[in-house]
């Protein structure tokens, strides 16, 4: 066998063995929408339905800063990836460095919201996008006047015509980034290795006796944190303040009775968006644990379920664990919405 | 002028039936007797110290004409965007069955069923759909129903804001009303709008920014409900005792120039302006005498109601309105 002949069946065997491993780069790629096991279909609407298109412009709309009036600030700027889509500050700076009015909430299974803002006053994730493009504190910019700086960018004329076949207008920048958003499902942690896919030995013992915890009529947690996205939706005073600041979903509905009740957020991700709370005001799980423990404030409205709990320092410490074993690290880390 | 008027009272006759029968409604836009201008110093309704608007914008919505004994018909659909400063004639539709108007109902604001529905579905140039400056506001999800902004108080120094919204604040009101035939195909609305009515009993000499649902905005809204709206109490054109005649063609004029046929009686100092609402002359022509004469005027720059006026040595013997649909 002369030495040409030994290297080519070297070769051949490298990389029948290569095939076998499946390198990245040949891999298929992974679909727009991969949905974990036990996640319904997110409803994509009529006139937004899913393509590659439509996901490549929204990812690049989501992290221009183009979008702000002192181009200063994207959606990513308070919605970072690495942190589940939010920001690791009570409040945001928007245009100007001017603070924003609430801690921006993950984005994690936005998908799957009825509603937005913490007062739930938007009914549909393409509505919500022209929230902060308005406000003076975050991008301060009208969507006119985005559209006409895209249209001076051959890349986002090109894109918008794949896309919706139309160029860059108050449309495209809606949908497109909507369209992005719902495409960002977080399902894939070790919880839901444990609970979803049955791998009992995803979660440590002290995860799992955090989960019988938070599941449990002693805690409650899971009377609102419920379903696969840990939140019920609901408008509830958790017992944050005796005197409340932000009038919360009162602000929306003008109603006392809604005076100082804020949507109950999804727990996806919760152990990378700190800090908590609608005001960031509770730096840590720990702090979240020891406000539920001590029964909160005293509040007209709040929530019977919001209670002293007398749990002890290791039932903490196991409800803190489980809390943080619902970090889903390739959502995090996923190249895909970077 | 007379035989002018005369030809198109029978046109109007003959176009009775007619299937084309297009309503519009003008908001003649004033500050109390003034034509309304931005920028223009105007006394607050108190009449204790004065005011200038910098932006006037609001919606009007669920239109229904009350025509022919009682009869309603609603303009279904439609939602006028109204901005006095640029515009001030709103096509209401095609409505054949029509022949006398009585009344017209309307409510300033957008409805409930309309209110939280996504702007950006709407196609460019829509009255719903996003606007500069914007009429809609993200984190409600809903319109403003009136956007009103502008100077008070000593020098003018004072800013006040009233952006005025809220489904509870949307209220109808009906005003007795006839139409004037402008031509076979048109018959034109007119209302008397008095924008300096919008800011009655509301304080506004140490600046007022109000964005929301309560308090001035709701003064604001209720203003615009009772106060700044009322039918033209005259609709005629000057008619003195002119022996020529004196008719603009076509009219209303669409995406065209307008001619003037004349024929005026011997004399001298004939003068022929055209000018717009706020009675700036767009152009001035002397005339002389004689029979069946014609000028083509230039093509008007924006759709809107024109006077063309004509002068004998001064004194206004003939006034036509042009109503230009570009």
């Amino acid at each position: 066998m002369d030495k040409s002949v030994f290297i080519g069946f070297v070769l051949l065997f490298f990389l029948a063995c290569q095939k076998e491993q499946q390198p990245p780069g040949l891999t298929e790629p992974e679909p727009l929408l991969a949905l974990p096991p036990g996640f319904p279909t997110p409803n994509f609407p009529a006139d937004n339905e899913l393509t590659a298109a439509r996901f490549a412009l929204g990812k690049r709309l989501f992290y221009d800063v183009a979008m702000s009036r002192d181009s200063t600030v994207s959606c990513a700027s308070c919605h970072a990836p690495g942190r589940a889509f939010s920001d690791s500050v009570a409040f945001s700076s928007g245009v100007g460095g001017l603070p924003g009015k609430r801690n921006a909430p993950t984005l994690a299974n936005v998908a799957y919201q009825p509603y937005f803002t913490r007062e739930g006053g938007v009914p549909t994730l393409e509505m919500q996008i022209l929230v902060p493009i308005q406000e003076h504190n975050e991008f301060d910019l009208n969507i006119f006047l985005i559209a006409e700086r895209l249209k001076t960018d051959s890349m986002y004329v090109r894109m918008s015509q794949e896309a919706y076949d139309r160029d860059p207008d108050f449309y495209i920048i809606t949908r497109g980034i909507a369209c992005f958003e719902r495409t960002l499902v977080s399902g894939q942690s070790r919880f839901d290795a444990f609970f979803y896919q049955g791998k009992n030995d995803a979660l440590t013992a002290a995860e799992r006796r955090g989960k019988d915890l938070f599941f449990s009529e002693k805690t409650n947690c899971s009377s609102c944190h419920e379903g696969f996205n840990f939140t019920n939706y609901a408008f509830e005073n958790n017992g944050l303040y005796e005197n409340y600041p932000d009038p919360g979903r009162f602000r929306l509905t003008e109603d006392t009775a809604d005076i100082a009740r804020f949507k109950v957020p999804t727990l996806r991700n919760v152990g990378v968006t700190e800090p908590f709370m609608h005001d960031g005001s509770l730096p840590t799980l720990a702090a979240v644990v020891d406000h539920y423990n001590s029964g909160g404030k005293s509040h007209s409205h709040k929530s019977a379920l919001v209670k002293p709990l007398g749990l002890t320092a290791q039932e903490k410490a196991d409800l803190v664990a489980f809390l943080e074993s619902l970090t889903d690290e390739k959502f995090i880390s996923n190249p895909k919405f970077k | 002028m007379k035989k002018g008027l005369l030809l198109l009272i029978l046109a109007t006759m003959i176009s009775i039936g007619n299937a084309q029968n297009e309503i519009m409604l003008h908001l003649a836009p004033r500050l109390g007797n003034a034509v309304f201008s931005l920028n223009q110093a105007v006394d607050h309704p108190g009449g204790k110290y004065q005011m200038k608007y910098t932006r006037f914008e609001y919606y009007i919505s669920e239109i229904k004409i009350t025509h022919d004994g009682g009869q309603i018909e609603p303009c279904t659909g439609l939602t006028l965007l109204v901005r006095p400063a640029q515009d001030s004639m709103y096509s209401l539709g095609q409505m054949p069955g029509i022949t006398n108007i009585e009344a017209i109902t309307f409510s300033v604001g957008v409805p409930q069923s309309v209110n939280h529905l996504d702007p950006a579905s709407y196609p460019p140039g829509d009255p719903l759909a996003p606007q500069i400056p914007d009429m809609h506001w993200g984190w409600v999800a809903g319109y403003r129903f009136a956007a009103v902004e502008g100077l008070a108080g000593a020098n003018f120094s004072q800013n006040f804001q009233l952006h005025a919204l809220g489904d509870a604040n949307y209220k109808t009101q009906t005003i007795l009303t006839k139409a004037e035939q402008v031509s076979p195909d048109i018959k034109m609305i007119h209302l008397i709008a008095d924008y300096q009515q919008a800011m009655k009993s509301l304080n506004i000499s140490g600046g007022l920014v109000v964005h929301g649902t309560t308090g001035a905005a709701v003064t604001l809204l209720n203003n615009f409900q009772s106060a700044v709206f009322k039918a033209e109490s005259s609709t005629a054109v000057i008619d003195q005792a002119f022996a020529g005649e004196f008719e603009v063609s076509p009219n209303p004029v669409r995406d065209a120039a307008p001619q003037v046929n004349y024929s005026l009686p011997a004399g001298e100092g004939y003068a022929l302006t055209v000018t717009d609402l706020t009675g700036k002359i767009l152009a001035r022509k002397a005339l002389s005498a004689g029979e069946n004469q014609s000028l083509l005027l230039e093509k008007m720059p924006t759709t809107g109601l024109f006077f063309v006026q004509l002068w004998q040595r001064g004194s206004l013997v003939a006034v036509e309105k042009l109503v230009v649909l570009n």
